[in-house]
């Protein structure tokens, strides 16, 4: 049984509560509980947006200050903002062309320049999630998130893009 | 049979389990998703339903209520605002009752996120006497707004279920139950003592009212004294919580180490009003101390009654403003317990306000909002509410207050200045189309009828953007999909006695900037009076407009010095600082430019060009 708490960081359109549900439907292919949060509403008009993903026995998708296992930041920008929501040797791993301070080097990875490579404008945040899946701290592994990439893909198109997506992610290696 | 929910869409199933068959709504967050949900889950199961998004709320209210007036189940769907909206049904409805079920869902915003006040609906339910369910968790809102069906068809009396937004958008695996198919026919029985009472029969039938929820106060499937699990030692402090509160504070309870956390027990109010009788005294008996945690104004408190030994929101254990975080939860508990309070190391990490929200981009009104600023300068601009209430990151609203105001408000500040003799500086009032629809039409009606001048500005997307584009009048399509007669704006504006009416392509700016200025010299002419400027551009979060819309190249030229007016004056988030540059230039950012090609015109270098399409 999986327990983890995760915190994803990121701006309006960039996919933060589609990672949110990517996670949450991963977790109920493996039998896990879990409780999620989205932002709605004013919140997605490009400002700053967080979803909550706690897998587990909870009965609230909130997440305290110092207490998330793993954050996923999308925008750099945002990195500063949700850091403190990390737990005492908890994990982040942020989208972001540079090194950030507090950061070690190997936690950041530049997605969007390569999904933009790959003319992958639309998936920086699978190529992201590909790419931190490796990360031993992340809840499920890279043939699980597969898996419910395909089931929750509306046409074969999308399914397609966003699998290919996941795979470039994972080639970015983990330094 | 399971299925991932979202806490909007677990209620919607719930009301489908239970019955309901009409439901009508107006889009506003937290709660847009109930309807639409509702509406696909009929579809997949066969069960015949009518759904409609109403103008307002208060039409959607009355609508639900007469169809539980025919002995049917219904529910009405509406955000905390709304109720507001609904007031005047809502307050008449808990005398009058029903002969089937009605559920009112109004769903709440602590924080706010994404509304004008904090304001709590239970509070609400309390002023109306009318019974409320606070639902904790999605599998849990499934099943109160079951629940809440069935108990209004056995009292007869219309009763609220209010989720917050921490549950409406919080997602979770939901165990389904059988949809009940209710073929029943309507049937209205004549009672003009009771659904046409007189203020005689109004007295009677309150009097009937109180009885009942005192009944319900009494009723021991509401009794919340039996804590989920009782500790075997008897705990000093005693926790009563409801809704996302509860569930927030059992998962605080829960991370706390053992010897601490049997100091408390947790109880878990399902009917916050009325509050049963006797648990509240038992509870006052059986511990030293009581805290209350609910979300987002003491209403379980209230009706405890003033009592030395309860902590709460009234004596500011928990703060009386802003959302519940775990936080809070932490240092109440201590409060309650007298021990020292948590350390918060991180505060001062919690960093500056993260990235406000802007129009998308392309938005049609960004380049409305421009243009206003340009064809009207100093003026006094009154909104209202949609996405273009973001026009004030653009320096381009002066107000905004509630549905409809924009109209009501320029056409005072005409009034108010006008009868003292003052300058006028131009008026203008910026609504958009469902806004408009929802409560700007009595305003524009009033505001002709009282001989105000100013400019009606109408940001026309034909859709209602910030809840999720829902359908307007105008869009000629219903909730269900369905096609409908498609309203003229235009028309309607006509038979508000406007005869001064521009529609304008906002992309077509130097035209927009021209109608704008004559609307205003309409406005002030000797024998003027509104004029009105339909801005009309479709929503690009539209599939259908995003697809039409031609995808030009935008480049930044060398020309740009780094001055910043395009990103204060036009604020597209698709143009962005170039990063490391020391000149602080801007560039276009890839992923989000949409190529609208509006932001050209805005440098004053001429450094942003179009580069090909």
């Amino acid at each position: 049984m999986t327990d983890c708490k995760l915190l994803i960081a990121g701006q309006g359109g960039q996919g933060v509560v589609f990672l949110s549900r990517l996670l949450s439907q991963t977790a109920l292919m493996a039998g896990d509980d879990f409780i999620t949060y989205e932002s709605h509403g004013m919140a997605m008009r490009g400002g700053s947006v967080t979803s909550q993903v706690k897998i587990g026995n909870y009965r609230s998708p909130l997440i305290g200050e110092k207490s998330a296992d793993l954050l996923l930041v999308l925008a750099a920008d945002e990195f500063q903002r949700n850091r403190h929501f990390v737990r005492p040797g908890g994990i982040s791993l942020v989208n972001s062309p540079h090194s950030l301070a507090d950061l070690p080097s190997e936690n950041f990875c530049g997605a969007t320049a390569v999904a933009l490579e790959h003319k992958l404008a639309k998936a920086v945040n699978l190529v992201f999630c590909g790419w931190a899946a490796q990360h031993p701290a992340f809840p499920y592994n890279f043939a699980q998130i597969r898996e419910a990439i395909k089931l929750m893909a509306v046409s074969p198109d999308i399914e397609t893009a966003n699998l290919r997506a996941l795979e470039i992610g994972r080639q970015l290696s983990i330094r | 049979m399971q299925q991932v929910m979202l806490g909007n869409e677990a209620i919607a199933r719930g009301l489908l389990e239970k019955g309901c068959t009409f439901i009508y709504a107006y889009p506003g967050t937290p709660s847009s998703e109930i309807l639409p949900a509702f509406i696909e889950q009929a579809s997949e199961h066969a069960v015949a339903i009518h759904g409609h998004w109403s103008v307002n709320e208060k039409i959607a209210l009355e609508s639900a209520f007469t169809a539980a007036m025919t002995g049917l189940r219904s529910a009405a769907v509406m955000k905390q605002v709304g109720l507001n909206v609904a007031a005047d049904a809502f307050l008449s409805i808990a005398y009058l009752g029903v002969t089937g079920g009605l559920v009112v869902i109004s769903a709440d915003d602590p924080g706010p996120n994404s509304s004008q006040t904090e304001q709590d609906s239970r509070m609400f339910a309390l002023f109306a006497k009318v019974a409320v369910f606070d639902p904790a968790t999605p599998q849990e809102a499934a099943l109160f707004a079951g629940r809440a069906l069935e108990l209004s068809a056995e009292i007869g009396l219309p009763v609220l279920l209010r989720p917050t937004a921490t549950l409406c958008h919080a997602r979770q695996n939901i165990s389904l139950k059988s949809i009940i198919r209710d073929s029943r026919n309507p049937e209205f029985v004549r009672q003009p003592q009771r659904w046409a009472a007189t203020p005689k029969h109004r007295l009677q039938l309150h009097q009937k009212l109180n009885q009942k929820m005192l009944a319900l106060a009494c009723d021991p499937r509401f009794d919340f004294a039996d804590a989920e699990s009782r500790p075997t030692a008897p705990a000093p402090y005693g926790i009563i919580a409801s809704g996302c509160a509860w569930a927030l504070t059992a998962d605080v309870l829960s991370s706390l180490p053992q010897d601490e956390a049997r100091q408390f027990v947790l109880y878990k109010v399902d009917l916050p009003y009325p509050l049963h009788k006797k648990a509240g005294r038992t509870l006052l008996l059986r511990h030293a101390r009581l805290l209350v945690v609910e979300e987002s104004q003491p209403v379980i408190e209230y009706q405890l009654g003033p009592q030395e030994k309860i902590c709460g929101r009234n004596d500011g254990t928990i703060p009386n403003a802003g959302a519940l975080t775990p936080e809070i939860i932490r240092t109440a508990l201590a409060l309650l317990s007298k021990r020292p309070l948590p350390i918060n190391p991180a505060a001062d990490e919690a960093a500056a306000p993260g990235k406000r929200p802007s129009l998308c981009p392309g938005c049609p009104h960004r380049s409305s909002f421009y243009a206003l600023k340009k064809a009207l300068p100093h003026g006094i601009y009154a909104g209202d509410i949609g996405c273009y209430t973001l026009g004030i990151n653009l320096n381009a609203l002066d107000s905004c207050l509630c549905m409809g105001a924009s109209i009501s408000q320029a056409g005072s500040f005409y009034q108010t200045l006008a009868h003292c003799g003052a300058d006028i500086p131009p008026l203008a009032a910026v609504i958009g189309d469902s806004t408009f629809y929802h409560s700007g039409i009595p305003a524009l009606v009033n505001a002709r009828w009282e001989g105000s001048r100013f400019v009606l500005f109408l940001l026309d997307n034909s859709t209602t953007a910030m809840t999720g584009n829902q359908p307007t009048p105008a869009a000629g399509l219903r909730a269900d999909g369905s096609r409908g007669p498609a309203l003229s704006l235009e028309k309607i504006i006509q038979g508000c006695g406007i005869e001064k009416i521009t529609v304008v392509d906002p992309y077509r700016r130097d035209e927009l900037i021209a109608a704008l200025k004559t609307a205003w010299q309409y406005c002030m002419e000797p024998d003027g009076g509104i004029a009105v400027v339909i801005a009309r551009r479709g929503c690009l979060m539209i599939p259908a407009e995003r697809k039409a819309l031609q995808h030009l190249q935008i480049t930044i030229s060398e020309a740009c010095t780094g001055c910043g007016y395009c990103l204060k004056a036009f604020e597209c988030p698709a143009l962005i600082r170039r990063i490391n540059d020391p000149e602080k230039r801007v560039t276009i950012d890839p992923v989000t430019c949409v190529g609208c090609g509006q932001c050209v015109a805005v440098c004053p270098q001429e450094a942003i060009q179009i580069t090909g399409s």
